[in-house]
């Protein structure tokens, strides 16, 4: 009878151990973020940067509330309604806390369109258009700068060098949200301070374009000496090897709207030297946060650290101190603590506005060049010509 | 609109350079379809792979113009694995099965090259003297962009000539027209056809080489050109070669003015002119199936 009443006792009090909810099963739950990135087609190379950068913040952060982070990644395919439905999937089946990545500015767009149904933190490490500011108390744009940010660090820095200010700009934008917002923002900028453009309504390419002869043939029409261009990462060695062949590049300067990735600029080799653009991270930046992020990259995954890679840890890094912060899973907890959040990074400090949701950062405007002998191999680098401060790109708070 | 000479020279052999590249790569799926009807929707992961294998042989030290003769025997091997092993055992049933099939091999395809090759675009390097900027006259211009047009005049000539004077050829354009016939006068049809469907593969390897110094090479390069090599068949007519070779340059000259002159609409207009053109020649320019 006693090992009957034994056995039962035991039965009962492993079974109030299993309860979900119990305080002791809980503890030992990891805490899962959904991590919707492109990993197919033609932004996949960016999106593999991005994921390497949160699955390396995860890493070095090991834990939050003390139970062990787990990422679950999703291939949200550059698509809009491919990126909804891996976000419903990640919070409403896998039970994620929160939404970490998305590359483009229409997936983006899309998720966050979505936000009061899922009801957790989004935070992007990629989007860039201006309609991600306090589009959502859900949504937060943490590591990338935004169009606008851009835009002010290159108007600056051409408004600044002699050379570049004396030109005229042709643009060309990727034909989505995105490469609108990014060619819209310099637009204006740059007109309102007085810096030359061949093409106020700009080009739009189609997203499909492989063949860039016709654009080629266009900009060396218009008799410019400068190009803006608005196009997708992927795409930038494609049409600046195309541009080389055509004699257009020791035509013109080009500035990058969209800072290409190192990768990206790898595959495009020689012709993609001479490219003027804004970004975030450089594994040129001379700091030893940014020597130590770069040195971690290369250990983790044998490949040049990426500017979109270490905009990925900060916005990861960022997502799981607020979650210590907010001292728990809870949504809301975790969106207020994200509000004004800080961080000191492989770029410097960065911060969260309450304001808009969206980061304030430094970055460096940057040239490519031939890279000197370096650990990662790398052909390229994006060589640092100005420190811009996070006062100097806004918006204004 | 631009009135200097050099932009209306380059403008001419942009649209001949796109109308060609088109052509190179639409060839193969075209007569895959003439001899076999089969609309092999694998097509462009094909050429993907063509683009793949040169850039690993050309990586790995191997002369450009070696590189374009191995990579596309190497697609031409992996057509026939996959005509044997899937394509054959459905060859007779409706064609939504072959299409789906295909479709499921191409998504196939895409999933083994990124998982060998990674999504890292890459180019395929060429000798240096391929990719200088040669000048007519005053006017700069790529010298790839005229290999490009050299060896679709090449691989169309020797198409040509297969057809017209060999006995091969003869077969296959009888096959293509009554193949029960064929197989009547004891000729092996099945062995025909096999042999066709390679060609459409080496022929895709060849577009993919080709076009990787110029595109980038990357996983889902082949379905970026698929739907473009659609549109040059059905304009010209399924199946039908001459009617190819006036569709590619149609459909490059139309997209390459259409990016210059209404930009945002530029692939509007192709469709709209493929439109039209199905509404008056239903069959497309010189009817579907004139496999000559």
């Amino acid at each position: 009878m006693k090992k009957v009443i034994f056995v039962t006792f035991a039965f009962f009090v492993c079974s109030l151990l299993l309860v979900p909810g119990n305080g002791w099963t809980q503890d030992k739950k990891p805490v899962k973020i959904g991590v919707p990135v492109t990993l197919s087609g033609m932004g996949a190379q960016v999106g593999v940067d991005n994921r390497n950068g949160i699955v390396l913040a995860a890493k070095h952060k090991k834990t939050v509330l003390g139970r062990p982070i787990e990422l679950i990644i999703e291939d949200e395919e550059g698509k809009p309604e491919v990126g909804v439905r891996k976000a419903e999937k990640l919070v409403f089946k896998d039970g994620c806390i929160a939404i970490l990545g998305v590359v483009f500015s229409n997936v983006g767009l899309a998720v966050a369109g979505e936000a009061d149904k899922l009801k957790v933190p989004f935070l992007t490490t990629n989007v860039m258009t201006p309609k991600f500011y306090g589009i959502n108390k859900y949504v937060f744009r943490c590591g990338q700068l935004a169009d606008d940010q851009t835009a002010m660090g290159h108007v600056m820095g051409i408004a600044a060098d002699p050379d570049l200010s004396k030109r005229t700009y042709y643009v060309l934008a990727d034909d989505y949200a995105w490469g609108h917002s990014c060619a819209e923002s310099f637009i204006d900028l740059a007109q309102k301070k007085g810096i030359k453009i061949s093409n106020p309504k700009y080009d739009n390419a189609a997203l499909t374009v492989a063949d860039w002869s016709p654009f080629i043939s266009k900009v060396s029409a218009a008799g410019v000496d400068g190009m803006y261009s608005c196009l997708r990462s992927p795409v930038i060695p494609r049409f600046t090897k195309q541009a080389y062949e055509f004699g257009l590049m020791k035509k013109i300067k080009v500035v990058a709207g969209g800072s290409p990735s190192e990768a990206d600029l790898e595959a495009g080799g020689e012709a993609e030297v001479g490219m003027v653009t804004v970004c975030c991270y450089s594994w040129d930046i001379d700091t030893p946060a940014s020597k130590q992020f770069a040195k971690a990259y290369w250990e983790e995954f044998k490949a040049v650290p990426p500017s979109q890679g270490a905009q990925a840890y900060v916005g990861a890094m960022m997502l799981f101190n607020a979650i210590e912060k907010a001292g728990s899973t809870d949504a809301d907890k975790i969106a207020n603590a994200l509000k004004g959040a800080t961080y000191n990074g492989p770029y410097g400090q960065v911060r969260i506005s309450p304001k808009d949701n969206s980061m304030r950062t430094p970055a460096v405007l940057t040239e490519t060049r031939l890279a000197p002998p370096n650990p990662y191999g790398a052909k390229i680098i994006k060589k640092v010509l100005v420190n811009l401060t996070p006062e100097q790109l806004g918006p204004p708070e | 609109m631009p009135t200097d000479l050099t932009f209306w020279v380059q403008t001419f052999f942009n649209c001949l350079g796109l109308g060609s590249l088109l052509l190179l790569i639409a060839i193969g799926l075209n007569i895959i379809y003439g001899i076999n009807r089969i609309v092999n929707l694998a097509h462009g992961s094909l050429y993907a792979l063509g683009a793949y294998f040169g850039y690993t042989l050309v990586a790995k030290g191997l002369n450009f113009f070696l590189a374009l003769v191995l990579a596309p025997i190497l697609v031409f091997g992996i057509g026939l694995i996959l005509e044997r092993s899937i394509i054959a055992r459905i060859r007779t049933r409706p064609m939504l099965y072959t299409l789906i099939l295909t479709y499921g091999v191409s998504v196939l395809l895409d999933g083994l090259m990124k998982y060998f090759w990674g999504v890292q675009p890459r180019f395929i390097s060429t000798p240096s003297f391929l990719s200088q900027t040669i000048h007519l006259g005053s006017i700069p211009y790529p010298f790839y962009r005229f290999f490009i047009l050299i060896v679709t005049t090449a691989v169309m000539a020797g198409l040509m000539f297969l057809l017209g004077k060999t006995k091969m050829g003869i077969t296959m354009r009888a096959a293509s027209h009554i193949p029960e016939m064929v197989s009547v006068l004891g000729i092996n049809m099945n062995l025909v056809q096999v042999l066709v469907f390679g060609m459409g593969c080496f022929l895709a390897g060849i577009g993919g080489v080709i076009a990787g110094p110029l595109l980038t090479v990357y996983p889902m390069m082949g379905s970026e050109m698929l739907i473009s090599c659609f549109i040059v068949l059905v304009i010209g007519g399924l199946g039908s070669l001459k009617g190819a070779v006036i569709a590619a340059l149609l459909v490059g000259s139309v997209q390459t003015l259409g990016y210059i002159f209404i930009t945002d609409y530029a692939m509007v207009v192709v469709y709209v002119m493929m439109a039209i053109i199905l509404s008056f020649m239903p069959r497309g320019i010189l009817g579907e199936g004139k496999f000559e």
